[in-house]
């Protein structure tokens, strides 16, 4: 298998008391995976100190649509769930654990994008440059209120969902494959109402392209290729 | 596989280029495209390509449409690049000119390209058209340069599996770089079509002109696998240059002649050196792609011969080769975890996900789960439901519910002809909405002969009672009550044939009724000497004998039990796959797996429903049957 495939997604559990949102290890993970923890929340709200052995692969957005990524390898000793702490909630945060195999967290993450968007009901999907076909696209669509959010053709559904603890927002988000390189535009997703909010995209590869071994030889002449006929005799 | 096109370019520069297995004709130039020039290259000589001078070469096939494939295809190619001064696609071969005719419409072709928004990494991609003549770029594989200059072995493969699916992975030295499912399976083709190296024509005109050196630049007919593709590797930097270091280690010790192999001398030395690795890989061949899991196609093929399978016209590689090794993999003898792991493979599951079904010839349904729709038969005219683990049969007031107008208000489970033993609880709580002349209980069934036979609960005019009901070819006699306390509580019935081990089914049955429990305080009631035989369904039903139905009906049941005594059910068994899981099962695989594996005395079969699916009407429309699955 040249690419990352997905394994398995959990939804994250928002605790406005504890400030926290809690991302459970899914089912079917295992040594070696990676996981990306997707953590959308008001700018407002200063994450906390990133749990030990996660390491924080990027931040994207701004104001009440920010999605921070941590990644970290799945090992023997997996805690069957991590918490994300947050300094002050003021808004609601949501959250998803993405799991991953073929990668590695240093190079899992290879780009990533994001767009906003105002009152429509066909959020766009944020376009992501990927340098490789087979590299993965993660996108998430985080919006203010509860529309029904559909995703665009050729998205596989990985989770979508409202939740209300503080204020309602709704969260979804899809995978599919690039097929594409440089920069992937895609259609946009379907809201049931118009929304406001932001999408982002990320590409996800197993590792940056290879460097072929070369055919080295001071001095040519060498058999190279062989045709065969293997047919059978008539 | 068999090669179909293998250019060589050790030629004289003063030949034309050919194709070393004739089903090219000698390689030339036309308006548009130059001769490239004849360099050095790893394997002795190869053809340098430029852009700036429109090189190019084209040739019409030999023999008759030898190089026309439109299924699959595999393009190995020794090569360099010269990304320097070069600018956009580069095609390495296309086999034909895109002039607009059919016969000319590309039926596959290889192009490079360095990436523009990431310089230095360079897309690998195949193209061919459809039906149309609409020119399909693929997705590509994408690798960093090795630098100007630097020769690399690069193989590209396509396999077809139907018009909406190709499969096209892209190598560099031995390593898969990108596999890919396309949807374009339309493949178009010239039937006189010409192939051209290193341009690329289209409209009658020349482009896309390579950039680079090709040294050797083989076609095969087939997907050739990665394991051979690591083998080809393997023979080209390890077990040639191997032994041309083994021959010139024999060498006198103090010798320089053989050190240095550009002399002629030394030039003897690699020669032999290069056929005693070339000898070494064909055994290493041997050893490597020799067993079913890394084998190649014919060498499949002689497994499948030698395990007795047999492969579908779509069956790739991987399938047939999982194929082979759970036949292989099997265990002898009838044991769960070992079927499961043997169909693994073929089901594109982890072991535990395959479910094993097997059966009793006893049937238990307490309904705490619902309705199963792939046991129950439903005939129609109630409202059957489950509602805190009872089940619920509710006729509306104003329903005809009678008999004799061919109304069927039953939930059925098939049965078999034989020793039976059939069983339910009836209520609590519904005698008190019973109408006049209304029926709850147990219902025998036979299609063939339309006989019918109740026992249950009938309103007999405002008096529960106990009693049985028969009906011959559909034409039912009345309702004999028996003397016998009914109550409101929950009650249990059941019809018995004799179970002992040798039992003659000659209509004899004994009902039973208790209000004390499912499998104490019966007692046998006096029924008719003779109630039927050969039933082929059983199970619960309602009834009335008004039409309509004065008040609704509103019953409830539970405990079914059904025993066949002679039963074939315990001799079935299912390899099941869920269908909603993700993977590419090979279902075919799996069911020839299971009958290899299973014992002769049982029936079985891979299945992906737990219902007959039977839509086609030369299968007799045969869905509402339920197969026993459960």
């Amino acid at each position: 298998m040249a690419g990352v495939s997905f394994v398995a997604s959990s939804r994250g559990t928002f605790n406005a008391v504890g400030k926290s949102v809690t991302l459970a290890l899914p089912a079917l993970v295992t040594r070696g995976d990676v996981l990306v923890a997707l953590l959308a929340h008001n700018a407002a709200d200063a994450p906390g100190a990133t749990p030990v052995g996660w390491t924080r692969a990027d931040g994207l957005g701004e104001g009440a649509d920010v999605l921070d990524i941590y990644v970290r390898m799945v090992d023997d000793n997996e805690p069957g769930a991590v918490a994300f702490s947050f300094a002050t909630i003021t808004s609601e945060c949501q959250g998803a654990l993405v799991a991953f195999r073929g990668s590695s967290p240093g190079a899992i993450r290879e780009a990533s994008a994001s767009t906003a968007f105002a009152a429509t009901a066909t959020p766009p999907t944020a376009s992501v440059t990927t340098q490789q076909a087979i590299n993965l696209v993660l996108s998430i669509w985080t919006c203010s209120g509860a529309p029904a959010l559909a995703l665009p053709a050729g998205f596989t559904a990985l989770d979508g969902f409202t939740t209300a603890i503080v204020a309602p927002r709704s969260m979804l988000i899809g995978i599919r494959i690039a097929g594409v390189t440089g920069p992937a535009v895609f259609p946009p997703a379907v809201a049931g109402t118009a929304t406001t909010g932001r999408s982002f995209s990320i590409a996800v590869r197993a590792r940056p392209p290879v460097l072929p071994a070369a055919l080295v030889d001071i001095v040519p002449g060498n058999i190279g290729l062989i045709a065969k006929d293997t047919r059978r005799a008539r | 596989m068999s090669g179909i096109v293998l250019l060589r370019f050790g030629e004289s520069g003063k030949l034309q280029p050919s194709d070393a297995l004739g089903n090219l004709d000698d390689m030339g130039t036309e308006p548009g495209i130059t001769a490239p020039a004849r360099v050095s290259a790893w394997t002795g000589f190869g053809r340098r390509f430029l852009q700036a001078s429109t090189n190019g070469l084209v040739a019409p096939d030999r023999s008759g449409n030898g190089t026309l494939l439109q299924r699959d295809v595999t393009i190995q190619v020794l090569l360099s690049l010269t990304l320097a001064g070069a600018s956009g696609a580069q095609t390495l071969i296309a086999r034909g000119l895109n002039d607009g005719t059919a016969a000319e419409r590309y039926a596959y072709g290889l192009e490079l390209q360095e990436q523009a928004n990431f310089p230095g990494f360079v897309e690998v991609r195949w193209f061919w058209q459809d039906e149309t003549g609409a020119v399909k770029t693929q997705a590509p594989g994408v690798f960093r340069s090795p630098g100007d200059g630097v020769e690399i072995m690069l193989t590209a493969t396509r396999r077809w599996e139907s018009t909406s699916r190709v499969v096209v992975r892209y190598y560099v030295a031995d390593e898969l770089i990108a596999e890919l499912v396309s949807p374009d399976g339309s493949l178009s083709g010239g039937t006189t079509g010409r192939t051209t190296i290193g341009a690329r024509k289209a409209a009658g005109a020349y482009g896309r002109y390579l950039n680079g050196v090709i040294d050797e630049l083989l076609v095969t007919d087939n997907e050739v696998s990665p394991e051979e593709i690591r083998h080809t590797w393997k023979r080209l930097t390890e077990y040639q240059p191997g032994g041309v270091e083994t021959f010139a280690a024999l060498t006198p010790p103090g010798s320089v002649w053989a050190q240095n192999l550009g002399n002629d001398i030394g030039k003897r030395v690699k020669i032999v050196g290069e056929l005693l690795g070339l000898a070494v890989a064909s055994a290493e061949e041997l050893r490597a792609l020799l067993l079913p899991d890394a084998a190649p196609l014919e060498l499949v093929e002689r497994w499948e011969n030698i395990c007795e399978l047999s492969a579908s016209p779509g069956d790739s590689l991987d399938v047939r080769r999982t194929r082979i090794l759970s036949y292989l993999a099997r265990d002898e003898g009838f044991q769960l975890a070992p079927l499961q792991i043997a169909l693994a493979g073929p089901m594109a599951l982890d072991p535990d996900r395959v479910q094993i079904l097997e059966f009793t010839n006893t049937i238990t349904d307490d309904f705490s789960t619902g309705i199963a729709a792939e046991r129950w038969f439903d005939g129609g005219g109630a409202i059957w439901s489950t509602s805190r683990g009872q089940l619920q049969a509710l006729a509306p007031a104003g329903a005809d519910l009678r008999v004799e107008s061919g109304a069927t208000p039953f939930l059925l489970v098939s049965a078999e002809p034989g020793r039976l033993y059939v069983s339910a609880r009836l209520g609590p709580g519904s005698l008190s909405t019973l109408p006049t002349d209304a029926f709850y209980g147990l219902v025998l069934h036979s299609r063939a002969t339309n006989d019918w036979a109740w026992f249950g609960i009938v309103n007999s005019g405002g008096v529960p009672a106990v009693a049985y009901r028969t009906a011959r070819a559909g034409s039912p006699g009345p309702f004999v009550t028996l003397d016998l306390p009914v109550t409101d509580g929950p009650s249990w019935i059941r019809i018995a044939t004799p179970q002992r081990a040798v039992s003659i089914d000659d209509g004899r049955f004994t009902l039973s009724y208790s209000t004390t429990g499912p499998t104490t305080g019966f007692v046998d009631v006096r029924g008719p000497s003779r109630l039927g035989s050969d039933w082929s369904w059983a199970g619960l039903a309602i009834t009335s004998l008004l039409s309509p139905v004065p008040s609704p009906i509103a019953v409830t049941f539970g405990d079914f039990v059904l025993h066949s005594g002679d039963s074939l059910r315990s001799y079935l068994w299912y390899a099941f796959r869920e269908m909603k899981l993700a993977g590419r099962p090979d279902l075919v695989g799996a069911d020839r797996l299971v009958k290899k594996i299973k014992p002769a005395y049982t029936y079985a079969a891979a299945i992906s429903s737990k219902s007959v699916l039977c839509d086609d009407a030369r299968d007799g429309l045969c869905d509402l049957g339920p197969m026993g699955a459960l």
